[in-house]
């Protein structure tokens, strides 16, 4: 099982690694580092570790978490030190992108793109890829009410979660939600022709 | 000495049609009723392990999706835990307490009805969930919020059967007390007591001591999820940490009452076949009352990895490590009471040695998980499964079977069949086994708990603990049959049943009249257990 961002660590160094969760209580396990450490809901809990050799370190969630918890995989990279100095640096960049991201004004075909990329990660797992969603569990985007209601409800239900839907407010910036609403709300057969900008999220929190 | 007074009941007249057990007071009919629930929930309980073994036989997604999974390995705990060994338990109490002691009956026979007919009712609800929308609990049996607060409709069922189980148990847990404590035969003294006798009363106090505490627990995840409280929540500036603690603070003591009761069955059956008096008997019972205090202080054993301060893990460590002392004089008497028996081996007798052996596994693995860095790695693995496995399923239900073949005689004046009780005994030892000893080698690999798919390399031990299983699950079936062959019929069994059987029990007719002890017997020395 593979994960989309990797947690990079420098080897041969004493790292301070904290744990925390949003939703529910996962834990933070991979077998070679000696341990494992409860991430959660309102705690920070804190371990450490040395890692001598540099490779790639695999692991999993360990406390139960729902129905995706065999699913929740953990990939460490440990590299020497100047090359985890380097992936700091265009960390640091990608984020400042990301702030600025936040002000501005994004075109459709821009949220479109970024959108798509997020409803995979984060939404396809229960709405499907095709927007079709499971019969019975999780509702149809493609055609929903919501999606195809007022712009300010679909917000709302990304920001705030619902029953089983869970909230993303911690999870994702209000660029990403803004990308990702605007992708439902133009996509499949769904042309409600709206932009939702990351502003009107900001609001919306 | 206080005697019972008890109308003369000269004929043998039992009430007759549904009413009997309706209404029952009997505490035969009742002990009847309580094991044949708990033999129909341990299918129940056991068909829901198959769905678990068939899912997990191969890696990837097979049958089931993996809410549905989740909430068979949530539904299987609890029915197992709160349907088969308590009950079962409680059950080989009703019928044996009250003729091991020379009472009539329970002390408290209406309330004894009362407590077995909530049962079907709690089921009844916990079951139906399986059917609700949102499907049913499948947060684990330890209901660990926020995860279970998610739970749809059938949170609110969970919680009230839970209650209800709790009721239940609390008052045949008061009813075993007063029945001890009152109604005991003349010259039946505490020391004369025997050892399934000591081991529930020790059981009974743990039980009140605790139920209410889950209870507490339960509704406190109520209130949150339905009153707006935040005992819990971490927004609302609850913990959700504190249940793991409450929710220890009865488990722990839980897994004693599992046990104890198990101890105490073990305790008769190997003195009577290997023809010897039990080995120390006194320091028997100050171990299982040793047990039963230590474990309300070990608590936070089970969730090493929410991050304590040291000197807490210390503590926990050290007094975990400290119950290996009275269990090790258990083991160590009862291997003292077969040492130069004169030993025939039974059905009862072979499930009561591979308890013995067995149990002692699940006690060692124990011992390594409470280790505290140690327990950092093995926890919620496999190697978690199959320690408690080993306890719970080759010791509780493996001293339950015991329980069944050594006093099913008594019960309905038929000797079962030695030779299918063998065969059901050599299935079950060999492929538990196989069953459960792989799990070790699967923890100790990495493979998390809980989990309905797995990395390939998980894949062999699987399989063959899948095996195990299937045969293991499908010769219980076998049981059944012994079971019912032996209430229909078969060889004529004697009053004393078996050779070595020492007791107030072996001295009444097989099958025991409806009412016994209306008068009660004089105990001495020469009659009395040990
Ligand atoms: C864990 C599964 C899950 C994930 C992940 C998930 N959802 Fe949902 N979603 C649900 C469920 C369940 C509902 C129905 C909630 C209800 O009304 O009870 C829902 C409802 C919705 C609705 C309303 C649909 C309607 O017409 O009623 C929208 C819009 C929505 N989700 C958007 C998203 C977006 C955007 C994402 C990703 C950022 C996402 N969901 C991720 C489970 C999920």
């Amino acid at each position: 099982m593979n994960v989309d961002k990797p947690i990079v660590l420098p080897v041969g160094k004493k790292v301070r690694l904290l744990t925390t969760a949003n939703d529910v209580i996962h834990a933070w396990w991979v077998p070679a580092l000696g341990w494992k450490r409860d991430a959660i809901p309102g705690f920070i809990n804190d371990n450490w570790a040395i890692i001598n050799e540099p490779g790639t370190y695999r692991g999993q969630c360990a406390e139960l978490c729902g129905k995706d918890h065999g699913f929740m995989p953990i990939v460490l990279k440990a590299v020497p030190e100047d090359e985890y100095n380097a992936w700091v640096e265009e960390m640091k960049v990608a984020q400042a992108e990301a702030a600025s991201g936040a002000d501005k004004e994004w075109t459709m075909d821009e949220l479109k793109t970024k959108g798509e990329e997020i409803y995979k990660n984060t939404c396809a797992v229960c709405h499907q890829a095709n927007g079709k969603g499971v019969p019975g569990t999780f509702p149809a985007l493609d055609g929903g009410a919501i999606v195809n209601g007022p712009a300010g409800e679909h917000v709302k239900q990304v920001l705030g979660g619902k029953n089983l839907m869970p909230a993303f407010a911690g999870q994702l910036s209000d660029a990403d939600i803004a990308a990702v609403i605007t992708y439902e709300r133009n996509s499949w057969s769904n042309q409600t022709g709206d932009v939702v900008q990351p502003k009107d999220v900001k609001a919306a929190r | 000495m206080s005697y019972a007074t008890t109308h003369d009941d000269h004929h043998d007249h039992k009430p007759t049609g549904i009413t009997r057990w309706l209404f029952s007071t009997n505490h035969k009919d009742i002990g009847t009723m309580y094991l044949i629930f708990a033999l129909i929930m341990f299918f129940v309980g056991g068909a829901m392990a198959m769905v678990i073994r068939a899912e997990l036989f191969q890696p990837g997604l097979q049958f089931v999706d993996p809410l549905f999974f989740n909430s068979m390995t949530t539904m299987h705990a609890l029915v197992m835990i709160f349907g088969v060994v308590m009950p079962a338990g409680v059950g080989l109490a009703n019928w044996q307490i009250p003729m091991m002691v020379g009472a009539p009956d329970m002390a408290l026979p209406r309330m004894n009805n009362m407590s077995f007919w909530i049962l079907p009712f709690a089921f009844t609800l916990l079951l139906s969930t399986l059917f609700m929308k949102g499907g049913a609990p499948a947060g684990g049996w330890t209901m660990y919020p926020p995860l279970t607060l998610q739970t749809g409709d059938a949170l609110p069922f969970l919680i009230f059967a839970v209650h209800l189980l709790g009721i239940s148990s609390i008052m045949g847990a008061i009813n075993i007390i007063a029945t001890v404590f009152n109604m005991r035969a003349p010259g039946m003294t505490f020391m004369r007591l025997p050892l399934f006798v000591w081991t529930w009363i020790i059981t009974a106090f743990l039980l009140i001591a605790t139920m209410p505490v889950l209870a507490g627990a339960v509704t406190m995840m109520l209130t949150d999820k339905f009153f707006g409280t935040s005992f819990f929540g971490a927004a609302g500036g609850g913990d959700p940490v504190m249940f793991q603690h409450v929710f220890w603070f009865f488990g722990h003591p839980e897994v004693y009452i599992l046990i104890l009761p198990a101890f105490g069955i073990v305790s008769q059956i190997l003195p009577t076949f290997a023809r010897k008096p039990l080995f120390g008997y006194e320091s028997m019972v100050y171990a299982a009352a040793a047990i039963a205090f230590l474990s309300f202080f070990v608590w936070a054993h089970h969730m090493f990895t929410v991050g304590m301060p040291l000197a807490g893990e210390l503590f926990f460590m050290y007094a975990t490590m400290s119950i290996a002392v009275p269990t090790g004089v258990k083991i160590f008497n009862w291997m003292a009471t077969m040492w130069k028996g004169s030993m025939t081996f039974e059905t009862p007798m072979l499930f009561a040695v591979a308890f013995v052996m067995l149990f002692s596994i699940g006690g060692f693995t124990g011992l390594m998980m409470g280790i505290t860095p140690a327990d950092f790695q093995y926890h919620d693995t496999y190697f978690i499964v199959a320690h408690f496995h080993y306890v719970l399923v080759t010791g509780a239900v493996f001293a339950l079977m015991a329980g069944v073949y050594f006093w099913i005689p008594k019960w309905t004046g038929h000797m079962y069949d030695e030779t299918l009780g063998k065969c059901h005994f050599w299935l079950s030892v060999i492929f538990v086994n196989v069953l459960f000893f792989p799990q070790h080698f699967l923890g100790l690999a990495g493979m998390p708990r809980r989990i309905p798919d797995y990395n390939v390399q998980f894949a062999d031990w699987n399989m063959v603990s899948s095996v195990g299983g299937f045969v293991y699950g499908f010769s219980q079936l076998l049981f059944v049959y012994i079971v019912i062959k032996c209430i229909r019929g078969g060889a004529k069994a004697t009053d004393q049943v078996w050779e070595g059987a020492h007791g107030l029990e072996w001295t009444l007719p097989s099958p025991p009249p409806f009412h016994t002890f209306t008068i009660p017997p004089q105990v001495t020395d020469a009659t009395a257990h040990s």
